[in-house]
């Protein structure tokens, strides 16, 4: 159903991104900048659309904005840190708020990192190697 | 075999509320699917949209709040959308969505509160207001994103209207990217938004 | 495009402006929702109906839907723009996610003699309702300490005659186990297959219209809505609006299924989404 997308490039060993955005155009950027380093890309639109993808599908790391519709990106980390499978899924996110409450809010929530959009191409694969643990292709 | 035939449903008990005074009662009641029910019967009474916007700014369980944005699109007018316009502003991002999706979907009478929000002072309000706009193919709205995105400088808020130029703009809105692009040449982002707008625009 | 026949004159093409006006309609009354795209599926329909009602154009046969008290004619068409698709154990995992999960979860909170309520929303020609039946005699082991009743609804009356009827071609049970379909069927003459009358007794067809608020108030303390393959055909204000509906429909705690290409997640946060071993269902909050 919804491995339709998803290209990975060294198969078997590629880490499984899930790149959560209500804009289409953000998601493609992230896909661009990280499918080439060998990352296997997951979409969803909102924190309900990426709930029902990660219960569905391992990944290795959840990259979500915030401000997106149904679902916001910090409900979306509360709802997953309570929900058994998903709770260890480590996750960046990334926001045009850049309040010292936001960055905190999203500490609370759960979040491990925090990007202030936007964000540069080679800056997104650099937080991602560290956080997924991927050896450098 | 154990499968019985369920009894045929009843008839809907007849409706709650006799008048007006009941259904101000029930919308503040403690009993959620009361409050439901009044944002239902609201619409019956000219008044309606006065009944259920008193309520919305308080209101805090989330199936009531959706059925009251529901009847206030399905009411309509210039007036239901000057009561969804605040909640832009809402501390709750999915009430932001939901009252900018609301906003979109009443239409042309969103227009008139939909071309002062996208000037508002506070970019987060712009970049809420851009939403109202998606899905208003070809029309004003459009023009008035390409209007305002050369003077955007918040550079976010620049990026909320690309995002959703893509999707509604025409052939001419091709230039306003080009231009906005050439002055941010140093933004990565900003340069593959343009670039996939671009490619999303109907060609000329 | 008119041809003047001998008698009267037939429109053969209908404008822009008159498909928009009669998607619009039906829209409203409906939530289907038809674009563009699927103007080839309606124009012959509408054609027709024009043609049958001796309207003179499109214009004066819409101004027959509007005013027509009995809703005779908008129950004709309507029956005619229906997709209507189904077959016995169509996405058959989810009959199993009801046994192995959603019942055994329901139940722990219900009092024995308490029913046990499941509806399918939209029920089509029936196959759905009766492979809910059929699934639960065959696999769900405290069946008979339970009370279930089974609802079956759909907008189709047409469909909803042939459902009562319980009469499916080969094609429609090709999916069933010859045991089962030996065990709940007779067979016809002309390859066709006839249900058992116990099942067809035990099932309670009525027509609904999802986007009629009035009639959906009718349901209440459901514990299970099967509701696949129809909000495809709605766009998203009347999707949210069946959402609203269903929810109340439900008792706290109850769950819909949808068609395995359909999602809430897009359209509504009402519900909880659940992951179950063989299925992603949605769940009425308890509080
Ligand atoms: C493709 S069938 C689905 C049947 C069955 N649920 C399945 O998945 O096999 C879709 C049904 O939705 C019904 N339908 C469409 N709009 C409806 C509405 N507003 N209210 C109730 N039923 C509707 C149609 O009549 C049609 O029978």
């Amino acid at each position: 159903m919804m491995e339709d997308n998803v290209t990975p490039l060294r198969p078997g060993t590629a880490k499984r991104l899930l790149v959560i955005d209500d804009s289409a155009i953000v998601r493609a950027y992230y896909r661009q900048a990280l499918e080439p380093a060998g990352y296997a890309v997951e979409e969803a639109f909102n924190g309900l659309e990426a709930l029902e993808k990660a219960l569905t599908t391992p990944f290795d790391l959840a990259i979500v904005d915030v401000n997106m519709p149904k679902m916001d990106g910090l409900s979306f980390v509360r709802r997953m840190r309570a929900t058994e499978e998903i709770a260890c899924l480590p996750v960046l996110m990334t926001s045009t708020l850049d309040r010292d409450s936001d960055i905190a809010a999203a500490r609370a929530a759960g979040v491990n990192l925090y990007v202030v959009k936007p964000i540069a191409e080679d800056e997104l694969r650099r937080f991602t190697h560290i956080m997924t643990g991927a050896e450098t292709p | 075999m154990p499968l019985v035939k369920a009894p045929a449903p009843q008839t809907p008990a007849a409706p709650a509320f006799p008048d007006r005074a009941s259904v101000l009662a029930a919308i503040e009641s403690l009993d959620p699917s009361e409050r439901r029910a009044a944002a239902w019967a609201s619409r019956a009474y000219a008044d309606g949209i006065d009944i259920i916007a008193h309520r919305l700014a308080v209101e805090s369980d989330a199936a009531v709040v959706e059925a009251m944005i529901l009847n206030l699109v399905a009411i309509g007018s210039p007036k239901a959308a000057a009561v969804l316009a605040p909640l832009l502003r809402s501390g709750s991002a999915a009430r932001r969505f939901a009252a900018a999706e609301a906003l979109r979907d009443l239409g042309p009478d969103a227009l008139p509160m939909f071309d002062a929000l996208i000037r508002d002072e506070d970019p987060q309000v712009r970049i809420m207001a851009a939403e109202v706009a998606r899905g208003q193919l070809g029309g004003a709205a459009a023009q008035t994103l390409e209007r305002l995105l050369p003077d955007e400088d918040h550079v976010n808020t620049a990026c909320a209207f690309i995002d959703v130029l893509a999707e509604i703009g025409s052939a001419g809105t091709a230039p306003v990217l080009r231009h906005f692009a050439d002055r941010h040449a140093g933004n990565a982002y900003v340069r593959f938004a343009v670039d996939t707008a671009l490619a999303r625009l109907p060609a000329a | 495009m008119r041809v003047t026949g001998a008698t009267k004159t037939v429109p053969t093409a209908v404008t822009d402006d008159e498909f928009r006006k009669f998607c619009d309609f039906i829209y409203r009354r409906t939530g289907m929702s038809f674009g563009d795209s699927k103007r080839y599926f309606i124009e012959p329909r509408l054609l027709e109906r024009v043609a049958e009602t001796e309207s003179s154009g499109v214009q004066s046969y819409l101004s027959l839907l509007r005013f027509d008290a009995t809703g005779r004619e908008l129950e004709v068409i309507v029956n005619a723009l229906t997709v209507n698709e189904t077959y016995f154990y169509r996405e058959e995992h989810q009959f199993a996610c009801l046994t192995r999960s959603i019942l055994p979860d329901l139940v722990k909170r219900k009092r024995p003699g308490e029913p046990v309520r499941i509806w399918s929303l939209p029920c089509s020609t029936g196959e759905e309702p009766y492979s809910l039946a059929i699934w639960l005699l065959e696999h769900w082991s405290e069946v008979d300490r339970w009370d279930i009743q089974i609802l079956a609804s759909d907008i189709d009356t047409r469909v909803l005659e042939r459902a009562r009827e319980g009469i499916f071609d080969a094609r429609s049970v090709n999916r069933l186990p010859k045991a089962v379909l030996g065990r709940y069927f007779q067979p016809m003459l002309d390859d066709r297959w006839r249900i058992l009358d116990t099942l067809r007794g035990s099932i309670d067809f009525s027509r609904v219209n999802v986007s009629d608020r009035g009639q959906m108030a009718a349901f209440r303390d459901i514990d299970v809505i099967f509701c696949r393959n129809m909000l495809i055909y709605f766009d998203d204000v009347s999707r949210r609006e069946a959402a609203e509906s269903m929810f109340h429909c439900l008792r706290p705690g109850g769950f819909i299924c949808l068609g395995h290409s359909e999602s809430m997640s897009r359209f509504s946060s009402l519900f909880d989404v659940r992951r179950f071993e063989d299925a992603i269902v949605y769940q009425r909050p308890f509080t």
